[in-house]
């Protein structure tokens, strides 16, 4: 017993070294311990700044609503080529219904998961990432116009969560997560049914943890952008 | 001294259980940093200064409404209008201040559009990438089989210049919050410079 007693306990004692050099090494989570009234106090912040963002959005896409109106009433005053520039531009910057064939592809969390009370790291949740990198493929794929869960989504349209709470262009948006591309289908279902350039994805539907669906669909209408544009920082070169 | 033997042992299975324990949750934290490491305060404070600026908007979509109601404004709000959507729309060259984000190392796929969506979270009006600038029609990064990305026909390749125009000061501040993006993408060393002019095409 002797014989083999002082050998094991070296190699333990290795092994324990080794695991509390790499405990050491590792870096700390970011998510802290609050206490619980921090967190509820912390998560009512975030509710009412997303409510606000909800009503604020809605202002956005009437006023939007009520310039087209305008001025398609002003045709008399101003030339027809200043008209179609406009429009043209509208287009490019989101500010028009897109219409056409694409498709949809739909994430929805694991049935046994609970985006209230889940940690960010759930397994079983649909996560920000997933969404952003569906978005990516879809643009890669020349989509002509994407939109998650009635949020037109810009190159410029951040994708990102707050604790469990997804965003897009900072407004909250709850499972299923619809995302729709008007485009060419048949290059986006080669590309989307690549699993190849979706890995993670797959690999978390496959598993189980998620639930994927690619439909090939017709006659899809997004709407228009509806958060804001800024350009305070951007001048023209003449 | 049997015994005692088991009691040692018994003690360091327990302790070396315990650490690897420890250690494995450690690691699934900072395995799944795509999502894991964003910082609570950094989004709080992108939320609020993000209702500042749908606020802005409101009142500037009020103030066109106004202008194009007034017959004698008319003009004025149109031009006011295409002036600001050919500055946004990517078909017209532009500049302005803001920052210059480079990286020696390779990155891959997923790590470019994380960076480029959180300098649009952050508040960056336009984003450009090794002098290619994020648009409409030129927008989504594929991987290369060489490892090298591809940004609609145009092949990317280390060093990555990542440019964004806008609030500089404000920007960097929050990108280099504790956990934020440049936190979490582990091993790659981001050199951060502002500018005061930033051409993109």
């Amino acid at each position: 017993m002797n014989n083999y007693f002082k050998p094991t306990l070296v190699a333990v004692g290795t092994f324990a070294g080794l695991l509390i050099a790499l405990q050491l090494q590792t870096g700390p989570p970011v998510s802290g311990n609050f206490p619980v009234d921090e967190i509820e106090a912390r998560q009512e912040l975030i509710e009412s700044y997303l409510d606000e963002q909800g009503y604020l959005q809605s202002r956005i896409v009437f006023y939007r609503r009520a310039i087209d109106s305008a001025e398609d009433n002003i045709h008399a005053q101003i030339g027809i080529s200043d008209l179609k520039l406009l429009d043209r531009l509208k287009r490019h910057v989101g500010l028009s219904e897109v219409e056409g064939n694409g498709v949809e592809i739909v994430l929805n969390d694991s049935p046994l998961a609970r985006r209230t009370n889940s940690d960010i790291l759930d397994k079983n949740l649909v996560q920000a990432s997933d969404i952003r990198d569906v978005v990516n493929l879809l643009n890669a794929a020349s989509a002509d116009a994407i939109a998650v869960n009635n949020q037109r989504v810009m190159p410029n349209s951040p994708i990102s969560s707050v604790g469990t709470s997804i965003l897009v262009n900072n407004v909250h948006i709850a499972p299923p997560f619809e995302i729709q591309a008007v485009g060419d289908k048949a290059i986006f279902l080669q590309r989307l049914l690549n699993g190849g350039l979706l890995p993670e994805l797959f690999k978390k539907a496959a598993a189980g943890n998620i639930e994927l669906s690619i439909i090939d669909k017709n006659g899809l209408t997004l709407p228009i952008y509806s958060a804001d544009l800024q350009s305070e920082h951007l001048n023209l070169i003449e | 001294m049997k015994r005692r033997t088991y009691y040692i042992i018994a003690i360091t299975a327990v302790f070396l259980g315990t650490l690897m324990i420890i250690q494995n949750r450690s690691l699934e934290s900072v395995i799944s940093g795509r999502n894991a490491g964003s910082n609570i305060f950094q989004e709080i404070q992108i939320l609020k200064e993000k209702n500042e600026d749908l606020r802005k908007e409101i009142d500037n979509l009020e103030d066109s409404l106004g202008k194009l109601n007034d017959q004698s404004s008319v003009l004025e709000a149109i031009e006011g209008e295409i002036a600001k959507f050919k500055k946004l729309s990517g078909d017209y060259r532009i500049y302005g201040r803001g920052l210059e984000i480079s990286v020696n190392e390779e990155l891959d796929t997923t790590a470019i559009v994380d960076l480029v969506n959180e300098f649009y979270s952050v508040g960056a009006e336009a984003v450009s990438v090794n002098g290619y600038r994020i648009t409409n029609a030129q927008a989504g990064f594929e991987s290369l089989p060489r490892g090298e990305i591809m940004l609609r026909g145009q092949i990317l390749s280390p060093p990555y210049v990542f440019a964004m125009i806008g609030e500089s000061y404000a920007m960097k501040e929050l990108l280099e919050l504790p956990g934020g993006i440049l936190d979490r993408i582990e091993g790659v060393e981001f050199e951060i410079k502002h500018k005061d002019v930033i051409p993109m095409n």
